[in-house]
């Protein structure tokens, strides 16, 4: 929480959740986000939208977060890991003004990117 | 560490029976317990028995570190570094290797099961395989596959042993079932 003359600025949980997605996301062999068990019941009991895979611990000037991702085969699993923290520290670092203290990457699964495209034709497929 | 697992087993049963011998001695009066008592009150047989126990207590400690601290099965294998830890879990070790061995022509099906410990992991897998190429070169391959995809694809990650059973083989015109081999 930010505190000027005029009054104090607070980030919410779920703003740094959502940049931390889109962060992880873009890093390259990061097929998508992990949701649990547990995001799922909080989605179906609140009704709204958890942030899927991601947990967030904020204090007044810095933040812990929790990343469970699904990377794709054929990148190194650990570099990936190692990139996403980057990532992920650095724009929520800029984009929030909050110091990152830790993140823990949690690698969940691995996809064929062949398997999403048979995935979209199958879907296609029973649409039509 | 199987070895020491193993030692414990046979050391703690040995001592159970031992002590069940002179419990059931001493209740049917098979043993004279004044000959006992005269042998463990002699300066010389305190010293012995003693060291015995001494003995008895360093292998236990070094069974229950083995066992509890080595022997530790892992959700995942983790990695620390500034910035906090990546963890990659079991599901993702086996799916990966799913993948591996679907990039395999002649592997038709994979199941994999994997013990993940603190210094190291191990890959139990069962798999049905084309008749294609010979058995045996064909689970050779795939050992050395797996072991060097995990190696390389997960990263400071030890793989002590990939163990591969065959439990279907398909052939052209059908498929023979139970057909095993383990390699």
């Amino acid at each position: 929480m930010a505190e000027s003359n005029i009054g104090s600025v607070k980030v919410s949980d779920e703003v740094i959740a959502t940049v931390a997605s889109v962060a992880a996301t873009q890093v390259e062999g990061v097929a998508g986000m992990s949701e649990g068990i547990v995001d799922g019941l909080a989605k179906l009991i609140t009704g709204g939208q958890a942030t899927k895979g991601i947990k967030v611990s904020v204090g007044n000037e810095e933040a812990a977060i929790d990343i469970s991702i699904i990377v794709e085969y054929g990148h190194p699993i650990a570099e990936i890991g190692r990139k996403v923290q980057e990532n992920v520290k650095n724009a929520v670092e800029s984009m929030t003004g909050l110091r990152v203290v830790e993140i823990n990457v949690y690698i969940q699964g691995v996809h064929l990117l062949e398997e999403k495209s048979d995935e979209r034709h199958e879907r296609g497929r029973k649409l039509k | 560490m199987a070895f020491i697992n193993r030692f414990g087993l046979v050391l703690g049963v040995l001592l159970l029976f031992t002590m069940g011998s002179i419990g059931i001695g001493i209740g049917f009066g098979l043993i004279d317990t004044n000959l006992v008592l005269t042998y463990i009150n002699d300066p010389h047989h305190k010293m012995v028995i003693s060291q015995i126990g001494i003995l008895l207590w360093i292998i236990g400690l070094l069974i229950v570190y083995t066992t509890c601290v080595l022997g530790q099965e892992e959700k995942g294998v983790a990695f620390q570094n500034a910035n906090g830890e990546v963890k990659v879990t079991r599901k993702a070790v086996e799916d990966f290797i799913v993948r591996v061995c679907s990039q395999e022509t002649n592997i038709r099906r994979t199941k994999p099961k994997v013990i993940i410990k603190k210094k190291y992991i191990q890959a139990n897998l069962v798999v049905a395989i084309t008749s294609d190429i010979p058995v045996a070169q064909a689970i050779s391959n795939l050992q050395i596959k797996v072991k060097e995809s995990l190696e390389a694809g997960i990263g400071m990650v030890s793989v002590k042993s990939v163990r591969i059973m065959v439990e279907e083989i398909f052939y052209t015109g059908g498929r023979l079932r139970g057909a095993e081999y383990t390699s």
